[in-house]
């Protein structure tokens, strides 16, 4: 067999048989990294809004007082507009088409540029929340742990302090490492996929 | 394009069924995979109808979006049951279809499943008769770019082949 010999079978290869979808409403799609992208994002909205509204029945569960209860729902709108934002703004990056038109190399760097700019605007996102979640975690030590009522950092020990920062130090750090790994596991992947075929491309 | 039609739509990709059949045989080894893709790409196509201009011959821009489709296209992880209205793509034997031609086609796809997804591209664009040039304008790279690749791509295609005990 020769190269001639394959390009004589491909030609002689009958289609004529070959049946398109009566109904293109029908078919269930669809398999292209950014489509995936766009149900995990879509999966992850209900459950940041599940997550929201749970959050807002803390002072409520945890029997705040009303002067921690004004502070708890002043941080918590900052947090609800923060996340309102970054999700809206996610959603609509998303909902732009894949310039599938395009030749293959543009087309490549088209969807690795908007998986790799999804994937750093919700590293933001992430920790755009992250000053919140120190604040409450400093707050329920405050009072949950160190036992003190009344806020007046004077009352606070050297013990006190150096547990506080622990706190935040840890918090960072952790939300750090939670969003990387979360970025990675479920954008990433196929961020870095794209980035092989592209190399494949290069001369 | 003012309105698309569905039934328009289904009617210009109808005489070029067999470059997406063909398309989606390079680049999945199994029926069903290939079904997917096949469907896919139809998909795509209907998206992006809209975009199409017909400053090209549809022929070319669906060259295009098949290609990008496959080389983008992720195998399913889990199979999905898909609906009953959607016929498999399927060929059925022809009196020209000789049991060399079937058995040569049989070694080439076996071979060409293991070259990579650009790799494939290109064995794909040469077969359909296109130039170099055209193969690079199509993948966004340079003429010879396209040139070296091809003669890499067939070489391992070659070597696939010979590997599989068939004479080359």
């Amino acid at each position: 067999m020769d190269f001639k010999d394959i390009q004589s079978a491909w030609d002689k290869d009958d289609t004529k048989n070959v049946e398109l979808p009566k109904n293109l409403d029908k078919i269930q799609s669809a398999n292209t990294p950014l489509d995936k992208i766009k149900r995990n994002l879509k999966k992850e909205l209900w459950f940041q809004v599940l997550s929201i509204l749970v959050l807002g029945f803390i002072p409520v569960i945890y029997r705040y007082e009303n002067t921690l209860t004004n502070v708890f729902y002043l941080m918590y709108s900052l947090f609800t507009g923060i996340s309102i934002y970054y999700l809206t703004k996610l959603h609509i990056f998303l909902k732009r088409l894949n310039s599938v038109t395009l030749n293959t190399r543009d087309n490549l760097y088209d969807t690795y540029y908007d998986v790799r700019l999804n994937m750093e605007l919700y590293k933001t996102f992430g920790f755009a929340l992250t000053p919140f979640l120190i604040l409450f975690l400093l707050g329920h030590f405050y009072k949950n742990v160190f036992g003190l009522t009344v806020l007046d950092l004077h009352q606070l020990s050297q013990l006190h302090i150096t547990i506080m920062f622990i706190v935040v130090a840890s918090t960072i750090i952790l939300m750090g490492v939670i969003l990387e790994w979360w970025v990675h596991a479920f954008y990433g992947k196929y961020a870095k996929e794209i980035r092989a075929i592209i190399d494949d491309l290069k001369e | 394009m003012a309105q698309k039609s569905e039934a328009a739509f289904l009617a210009k990709i109808e005489n070029h069924k067999g470059i997406l059949y063909k398309v989606s045989k390079i680049y999945m080894d199994n029926a069903e995979d290939q079904e997917d893709l096949f469907q896919e790409i139809v998909l795509q196509l209907w998206k992006s109808y809209d975009s199409f201009r017909g400053e090209s011959q549809f022929s070319t821009w669906m060259y295009r979006v098949a290609v990008n489709t496959s080389i983008l296209y992720l195998k399913k992880e889990k199979r999905k049951v898909t609906t009953s209205q959607i016929t498999t793509p399927e060929v059925k034997d022809t009196t020209e279809n000789t049991e060399e031609k079937e058995l040569q086609l049989t070694h080439f796809y076996k071979a060409v499943h293991q070259l990579n997804k650009i790799d494939k591209a290109i064995i794909f664009y040469q077969l359909e008769g296109f130039s170099h040039k055209e193969i690079g304008l199509n993948l966004g790279i340079s003429e010879g770019n396209a040139r070296v690749k091809l003669k890499r791509a067939k070489d391992k295609l070659k070597e696939l082949i010979r590997n599989q005990g068939y004479g080359f």
